[in-house]
């Protein structure tokens, strides 16, 4: 009587470990086939998928290029600048940092290819907070190669009077003439870099 | 204790041994991992194509001394021009053409392959990079520049250099620059086009840094759009700015509003020192996103 139910108790112990690793399996099977069919079936997996065959294509198509010789041209075009308003939101950096309405760029006094940018717009944000009304100065230089141009910052002036971000309008001798979204004018000085 | 509550703890435990340890296979650790070693990318300010192949070789050099390294790096060549036949690059503004962009990344990719010397197994992903601030953000615009990195991934494969270099493109995307409307015009332009992945390295300026509920952002933007051209859009993935801790949590909260993964942070710590440092951004990365698809450490400098 005892011996049964020892053998019994032996049965239904080995039950609970056979349940215990039939559990492991099927967990393991399930997310195993969750996490495959997830990278494979989006189309973004797709598209991954034909990027991939397409490189071992390319690969396999062209012998490896030795890396004794070069192999691409040379080019001979030289930038070419150009003087006044440009009307373009590029500015010097991140909008984060500074966000440019448009620019004006030339030589002031007789600089001759030594020119003054000015950015005009306001600081940028980080935030859905508006930025302080400002321009940005820099200095640009031709390399000596004639191929490129040397950036120096100057600095960012804010003015914190005027009544929204600045946009360039006119420029008479080293004064750049500035207006906000509501048409006020500010001037800028940029012999002295201060706001008239 | 009786026999077979023992037993079924037994068999709990090798359960919650099995699980822990598959998921600990696909699951991201929780601590940060090491930064990888940081590479350079470029505001292009020179049309001198020695000064291109040179940048290369020195990133070359760098990949094969430090083991062989797997590098991402963006080429910044500025907005697109007015005439959709160049850009104007950064500062100076000064027109170049796609031609010669072309020739400079190109000359970027030669500089790199030969430098890398007897390194055969690094990887380089070579990205061409424009902005949202100029002209041509839109379809037109897109399809031009899949063309730009198309013609230098095609000249790369008909070298052989296929094997070490992946050619993408990349795009400065910044909600203060354009709107979403157009600017997502320009990346279904450009993926319509047969654009290959293309890294979005902008910002996510106004976006909510704690929540993630398809929250507004600066210039009519949300979180939906920067998710679009950042990992939606079949091509996109993203290198964003790190330059402060905030933009790391708008980030955060994009992938949390969908997911979405970072081949890893940019950083400008070399032209404005108070901004992260890579070290800072990785970390800063990789604590707010998860961290389970970061890869590169990328730092952008000046050409010359």
């Amino acid at each position: 009587m005892a011996q049964n139910r020892s053998i019994t108790r032996q049965n239904r112990s080995i039950g609970f470990v056979a349940a215990g690793l039939a559990a492991c399996v099927i967990a393991l099977v399930a997310v195993v086939s969750a996490v495959a069919s997830t990278g494979n079936a989006s189309p973004k997996g797709v598209w991954e998928q034909q990027q991939a065959k397409d490189r071992a294509v390319a690969i396999a198509a062209v012998p490896r290029a030795s890396k004794q010789v070069r192999h691409a041209p040379s080019s001979s075009e030289k930038p070419v600048r150009q003087a006044g308003i440009i009307n373009s939101r590029q500015g010097p950096g991140p909008s984060s940092e500074f966000l440019a309405v448009n620019s004006w760029q030339g030589p002031v006094l007789g600089s001759g290819s030594t020119w003054t940018v000015v950015w005009a717009g306001s600081t940028g944000s980080l935030s859905a907070a508006p930025g302080t009304p400002a321009v940005v100065v820099h200095i640009d230089a031709p390399t000596a190669d004639g191929f490129g141009f040397t950036d120096t910052p100057v600095g960012t002036y804010a003015d914190r009077a005027a009544d929204g971000p600045l946009a360039v309008s006119s420029v008479t001798g080293e004064t750049i003439v500035l207006v906000t979204p509501a048409g006020n004018t500010v001037r800028f000085n940029l012999q002295t870099r201060q706001f008239a | 204790m009786n026999r077979n509550v023992r037993v079924t703890i037994l068999a709990l435990a090798m359960f919650l041994l099995a699980t822990g340890s598959f998921l600990s296979q696909v699951m991201p650790a929780l601590a940060v991992a090491p930064q990888p070693t940081t590479a350079w990318s470029f505001y292009v300010l020179t049309t001198n194509t020695s000064t291109l192949y040179n940048l290369g070789c020195n990133q070359g050099t760098a990949d094969w001394h430090n083991g062989n390294l797997n590098s991402e790096i963006i080429l910044d060549f500025g907005g697109q021009a007015s005439g959709n036949n160049g850009t104007n690059l950064l500062f100076s503004y000064a027109f170049v053409s796609y031609a010669t962009i072309e020739s400079l990344a190109e000359n970027y990719a030669d500089g790199w392959w030969i430098c890398s010397g007897a390194d055969y197994t690094s990887v380089l992903d070579l990205t061409i990079g424009t902005n949202n601030s100029n002209y041509h953000i839109d379809s037109a615009g897109g399809a031009a520049w899949a063309g730009v990195v198309n013609t230098v991934r095609t000249w790369a494969s008909n070298n052989g250099f296929t094997s070490q270099l992946n050619v993408g493109g990349a795009n400065d995307m910044e909600p203060g620059f354009d709107t979403y409307p157009p600017t997502k015009s320009w990346v279904d332009g450009y993926t319509s086009a047969g654009g290959p992945y293309y890294v979005n390295y902008g910002s996510a300026d106004g976006c909510p840094q704690t929540t993630h509920t398809n929250g507004g952002c600066n210039n009519g933007w949300n979180q939906d759009g920067e998710w679009y051209v950042s990992y939606g859009a079949l091509p996109a993935y993203s290198t964003p700015e790190i330059y402060y801790q905030s933009q790391a949590n708008q980030w955060g909260q994009i992938k949390l509003w969908k997911y979405m993964a970072f081949h890893g942070p940019l950083d400008e710590h070399d032209l404005n020192t108070s901004t992260f440092t890579p070290a800072q951004a990785w970390t800063a990365l990789w604590n707010a996103e998860g961290g389970t698809q970061m890869l590169y450490s990328l730092e952008v400098h000046h050409s010359n």
